[in-house]
């Protein structure tokens, strides 16, 4: 027990360590950095997201023909995975999450290029829409420490789970097969048939799999999906989402192989 | 060299420059307080000369209890006898704007009602600055997912019982509401700059109050007829009457 608090402690130092050493490396936003971070856009990211960055890559196309999601179109100024309200722009570490994670099953992760670099590419993606210069990003506050998932938290979280209706969507076992998405009724901003997420499954979880991530995508919904934001309902009681984080999490236990 | 009035003319001045302040012209006072505001108002119809399309029938497999065994969705709301068109956005195109009221926020706010499976007002307006407002009066949930110039501008969840949700509309424009979870679900919010802009009633009729004369284009957007603009001149008072014909 004693051991499993240390690693979890060390971890966490770690990830901070991890993150104010990226936020160090954060080059001004200015010409040259965007200019370095197109030279990057265009031999990384150009396959998928196109030379304007509408989404419309030669490969983009191929992913994202016929069924979400398409690549990012740049252009719109709308993402899917944010600290921040439903239909606001997204924070510059957003970005920089998404780019260091990459989205499971969709988007490689860009770990492998250097923190100056991934920040120039963010700094040359937020030149590609007005959004960013017309909205200040603020992120929604996730203060609260997470609960523990007992019998009584998660019997909570499934009660919510149901009174919330995530089950028309991702269903009554959470295996992404609501009734929503078995009549293919979902879809994406684009009008492209969209599934909802296997919630039994944790490497289908676009936005990540922590508890954080989980707690997070349910505050900001998920822009341009059907997924909705549940800030607005759960105002003044924000504990009692724990509880459906918890319950959602129990119905992918970990598999250690 | 000081003129000293006699304390009577100084009374009489006030009171003049008082007169005169209050009844200059005040563009844009639809809601400020004013009985009747200054400049003309542009009266009007929006008729429809034609057959109107049958409504599209859908079937409804879930929440049916309260949604109904099937949705009738009309958008072409015709009055039989007057060929008036409801749910028609028309809407002033100022060439030059005396004022911009479009900084203050509206005193009352504009409020989208998901009611049996479907949107209240199904066409509404807003006004720059204005907080809109979506809420549930159904025993089921839904989402109220708002698009902008294809970028979502809200979606949030709301269940049953649950709070309203307010948003600052920021841009004007045209916003589609849709219900992810009851996909039949559809409406508009116009979003405009100034106050010059109205919805057509039951009859097709529309009034736009305190219009700076002047020649100005009317413009008309409907959901499935589409847009339509015509030219006027706006005289400094009284009425003037429109009327606009689809197709």
């Amino acid at each position: 027990m004693l051991i499993r608090t240390l690693v979890a402690i060390c971890a966490g130092l770690a990830m901070l360590g991890g993150a104010s050493v990226a936020q160090a490396m954060k080059p001004d936003d200015n010409q040259a950095t965007r200019e370095k971070g197109k030279q990057i856009y265009e031999r990384s990211c150009l396959f998928c997201h196109g030379g304007a960055g509408k989404g419309d890559g030669p490969a983009g196309w191929f992913l994202g023909r016929y069924s979400a999601p398409r690549p990012r179109d740049f252009t719109v100024g709308e993402y899917k995975f944010r600290t921040t309200a439903s239909g606001e722009a997204p924070t510059d570490q957003d970005l920089f999450r998404t780019l260091t994670r990459g989205i499971p099953g969709f988007m490689p992760s860009f770990a492998g290029l250097s923190a100056e670099d991934r920040w120039a590419l963010i700094a040359y993606i937020k030149s590609l829409s007005d959004v960013f210069r017309q909205e200040a990003a603020k992120p929604l506050s996730i203060g609260l420490p997470s609960i523990p998932p007992t019998p009584e938290s998660l019997e909570t979280g499934g009660t919510l789970y149901r009174s919330l209706e995530c089950f028309v969507c991702h269903g009554s076992s959470g295996g992404g097969d609501g009734p929503l998405a078995e009549a293919g009724s979902l879809h994406d901003g684009a009008g492209l048939r969209i599934a909802a997420t296997d919630l039994t499954n944790r490497a289908s979880y676009k936005n990540g799999a922590s508890p954080r991530d989980i707690y997070r995508t349910l505050i900001t919904g998920l822009d341009g999906t059907p997924m909705p934001s549940y800030a607005g309902q759960f105002a003044g009681k924000e504990e009692q989402l724990w509880h459906v984080v918890n319950y959602i999490l129990s119905l992918s236990p970990e598999v250690r192989p | 060299m000081m003129i000293v009035l006699p304390r009577p003319l100084i009374v009489l001045g006030g009171a003049w420059i008082a007169l005169v302040a209050i009844s200059l012209p005040a563009w844009g006072a639809a809601d400020s307080g004013f009985a009747s505001p200054a400049g003309a108002t542009i009266v009007g119809r929006v008729i429809f000369r034609g057959t109107v399309p049958p409504p599209e029938v859908i079937q409804v497999t879930r929440n049916q209890e309260t949604c109904g065994a099937s949705q009738s969705i009309q958008p072409m709301i015709v009055d039989p006898s007057s060929g008036g068109v409801k749910d028609t956005v028309v809407s002033l195109v100022l060439q030059d704007r005396p004022v911009m009221p479009a900084t203050e926020q509206s005193s009352t706010i504009p409020t989208v009602t998901n009611r049996t499976c479907a949107f209240h007002p199904r066409v509404g307006m807003a006004k720059t600055g204005d907080l809109l407002e979506t809420r549930n009066e159904d025993p089921v949930m839904h989402n109220t997912h708002i698009y902008a110039d294809n970028r979502t501008f809200l979606n949030v969840a709301l269940v049953a019982g649950g709070k309203p949700v307010q948003k600052k509309v920021r841009s004007p424009g045209l916003m589609k509401l849709t219900c992810d979870a009851h996909p039949f679900m559809h409406g508009y919010v116009m979003v405009s700059d100034h106050d010059f802009v109205a919805t057509t009633d039951d009859l097709g009729r529309f009034s736009i109050a305190g219009v700076p004369p002047g020649k100005h284009e009317i413009s008309l957007w409907h959901e499935t007829l589409g847009a339509l603009t015509k030219q006027v001149t706006v005289p400094p008072q009284g009425e003037l009457s429109v009327t606009f014909q689809y197709p």
